[in-house]
């Protein structure tokens, strides 16, 4: 091939590289979910409680994983394809609401080993709550529990 | 120019638009993946604590989620600031002594009203909107509340 | 342009002709085969991961509590960051293949005869340094592969006689997996072997470009063809290739994030990546100690295969012992690699 074949066949392939780049732009925006934050003045993730209970909780709630999956705070936002929780990993802060303290630990201990699938024809969700039946004491799940209750956000922000 | 340097032109502006094309795009994205995203500023109302909480003629500043605010008590009625100063952007610290709020970075000094006493903030303390209920404050801020990613 | 040149040959007084010398190079003409590109391959696919990977750097979080959630992040939320992550990926499976297929090229060429001992186990070091960069990226992830994989991966360094449990906790920073592990093997990633394989990368070409192209044993013609523009063009043409392929590859296979690591939940099937399939399969079939000393034997025989070569040829000349050596251990590889990935 002919130095200058050569010449064209690289300026060719170069804006085949550019359509495929191009093409990488309308996947992306398929993919992505929308920007939809809402803000709030929520108690901040990263405050430690103070109580000594909460504090064991926050550490088997970090030390288990269970924050990989829940987030810090038990915020959520993690992504889980196709899970019929908003294709997201459940966020844990209003358990207080929805759980008395005994639903809370069995549901711990149980786990959920099917995640159900929001379109029953696609692939299933790659995430699902493990059980922790036998991987943490009786006292780790009581501090564990006391943390996720605690994680409620409160009404009112109070300043130094 | 001779045909056979004008066919090497041609084919060295290919080689170098093809080339240049194509890295360049990858750059964009590149520059796509890095640039932040800036959520859209919305007002929230911010509660800033209890009516009684601030000392009679006196000044309290308190830290809230969206940011540090100064709340003065005056004849029942509130005044909220940012205590952002506007200079560069320090928190502003009160010194009932002097009655001032003095920015400990350049040494900006405000007067209770937030206007600019001395030093270089460029603009008086941004004043926020309050609201009283059942003598609960609440103080109207913007919250873009800057997410990872 | 020429201004320019003029302007930058003033100021950077390096001596013109001999920059004119190095680019017209003369290659023998036996490269203009595409099999002898596959030694800039890795140079340029290994550019393309640092590239991405420092890319990544601004969105992964390396601790143990917030590594899984930020590469779920950069895969699902972050703009374009599926597409990064997928190339990073991607090329880094590649960079093991091209990496090999030069190793295989050359072994097949006899590129590694004297004086060119010293640059082949250069290269056998590039090779481990890319395996390792691959070990450690992988762990980087803190998903169930990445955990239970680091896990094992590291009891099998503390197997090696005397210094192998050491070694275990210098890389583990500890005696178990704990947060430290985490932050070693980033630093691993992003800082010792970026230098190592730098430095590494720079000592390889030039001792390639200092003792010239090997000649091929059965080469008839002197005939030659210069680097610039013509070898440099047949490079640009496989870097764009290797660029079009990783950037639709990763568009219709993009990356996804498996369970996050569970430390006292090992899955029931567990495996490393593909590229360690061969080992796997050897240290299944073997003893412990018969594994790793084997293991062990085998990289120290691939340093030294030049020296082991030469003696070789001075016990039987003109026996070709090489061949038999080289295609049988080639094909042991691929067996136990297929072997593993089928049966498993």
């Amino acid at each position: 091939m002919s130095i200058n074949a050569q010449k064209y066949l690289v300026g060719i392939m170069g804006l085949i590289l550019v359509g495929s780049v191009i093409a990488t732009g309308y996947l992306d925006s398929q993919r992505r979910k929308k920007e939809n934050v809402p803000p709030g003045p929520e108690a901040s993730a990263s405050a430690v409680p103070l109580n000594p209970e909460l504090q064991r909780g926050l550490k088997v709630y970090q030390e288990f994983s269970c924050e990989t999956c829940h987030g810090p705070g038990g915020k959520g936002g993690v992504h889980n394809f196709n899970a019929q929780s908003g294709q997201e990993v459940p966020p844990l802060n209003k358990v207080a609401d929805g759980y008395t303290k005994p639903e809370l630990i069995e549901k711990i201990k149980i786990g959920v080993l099917i995640e159900p699938k929001l379109d029953p024809n696609a692939s299933a969700p790659p995430l699902h709550m493990p059980g922790f039946k036998d991987m943490l004491t009786d006292d780790q799940m009581n501090d564990l529990v006391a943390y996720l209750i605690s994680l409620k956000p409160k009404g009112e922000d109070s300043g130094f | 120019m001779a045909l056979g340097s004008r066919r090497d032109f041609i084919a060295n502006i290919v080689l170098g638009a093809g080339t240049v094309l194509g890295l360049g795009s990858l750059a964009y994205r590149f520059l796509e993946y890095l640039y932040p995203v800036i959520p859209a500023i919305k007002l929230v109302e911010v509660p800033a604590g209890k009516l009684e909480d601030i000392p009679v003629d006196g000044v309290r500043l308190i830290q809230l989620p969206t940011g540090p605010v100064i709340l003065e008590k005056a004849d029942n009625e509130v005044h909220a600031f940012s205590a952002v100063c506007t200079h560069l952007g320090c928190t502003v610290q009160w010194h009932p002594e002097d009655k001032r709020f003095i920015c400990p970075c350049h040494q900006g000094i405000y007067d209770l009203n937030g206007n600019v006493v001395s030093g270089p903030p460029p603009r008086p303390l941004i004043k926020l909107q309050v609201t009283l209920r059942d003598g609960q404050i609440f103080v109207l801020m913007n919250s873009p509340k800057e997410e990872r990613a | 342009m020429k201004r320019v040149l003029r302007w930058i040959g003033e100021r950077v007084p390096v001596d013109q002709e001999i920059v004119r010398k190095a680019l017209r190079e003369p290659l023998p003409v036996h490269m203009k085969n595409w099999v002898f590109c596959l030694g800039g391959t890795p140079a340029l696919v290994f550019c393309i991961l640092a590239v991405t990977g420092i890319l990544l750097t601004f969105y992964y979080v390396p601790s143990p509590a917030q590594a899984y959630a930020s590469v779920s992040n950069i895969t699902f939320k972050v703009r374009m960051g599926w597409f990064i992550r997928g190339i990073h990926q991607g090329a880094s499976q590649l960079m093991i293949v091209t990496v090999l297929l030069h190793m295989i090229r050359v072994f097949f060429t006899r590129a590694y005869r004297n004086p060119r001992e010293l640059n082949w186990m250069f290269g056998v070091a590039l090779f481990m340094t890319t395996l390792t960069f691959a070990f450690t990226g992988y762990s980087l992830v803190y998903d169930q592969l990445s955990y239970w994989a680091t896990t094992i991966g590291t009891n099998m360094i503390a197997a090696v006689p005397v210094i192998g449990e050491p070694l275990l906790y210098l890389l583990r920073g500890g005696s178990e997996v704990n947060p430290n592990t985490l932050s070693r093997f980033y630093d691993f990633h992003i800082g010792v072997l970026p230098t190592m394989i730098t430095l590494l990368i720079v000592a390889h070409v030039l001792l390639v470009r200092l003792h010239g192209v090997a000649p091929l044993p059965s080469d008839p013609s002197q005939e030659t063809y210069p680097f610039f523009p013509d070898h440099m063009l047949r490079e640009m043409i496989v870097g764009l290739v290797i660029l079009i392929a990783l950037v639709n590859f990763v568009m219709f296979f993009p990356p996804t994030v498996g369970a996050p690591a569970t430390p006292g939940n090992t899955p029931g099937h567990i495996r490393p990546e593909w590229y360690f399939f061969p080992t796997y399969r050897w240290l299944k079939l073997t003893s412990l100690s018969v594994g790793i000393w084997g293991s062990i034997l085998f990289v120290a025989g691939l340093f030294l295969w030049p020296f082991i070569d030469a003696a070789l040829e001075k016990i039987a000349p003109r026996r070709h012992l090489w061949v038999i050596v080289g295609t049988s251990c080639f094909l042991m590889t691929i067996v136990f690699m297929l072997w593993e990935a089928i049966v498993g």
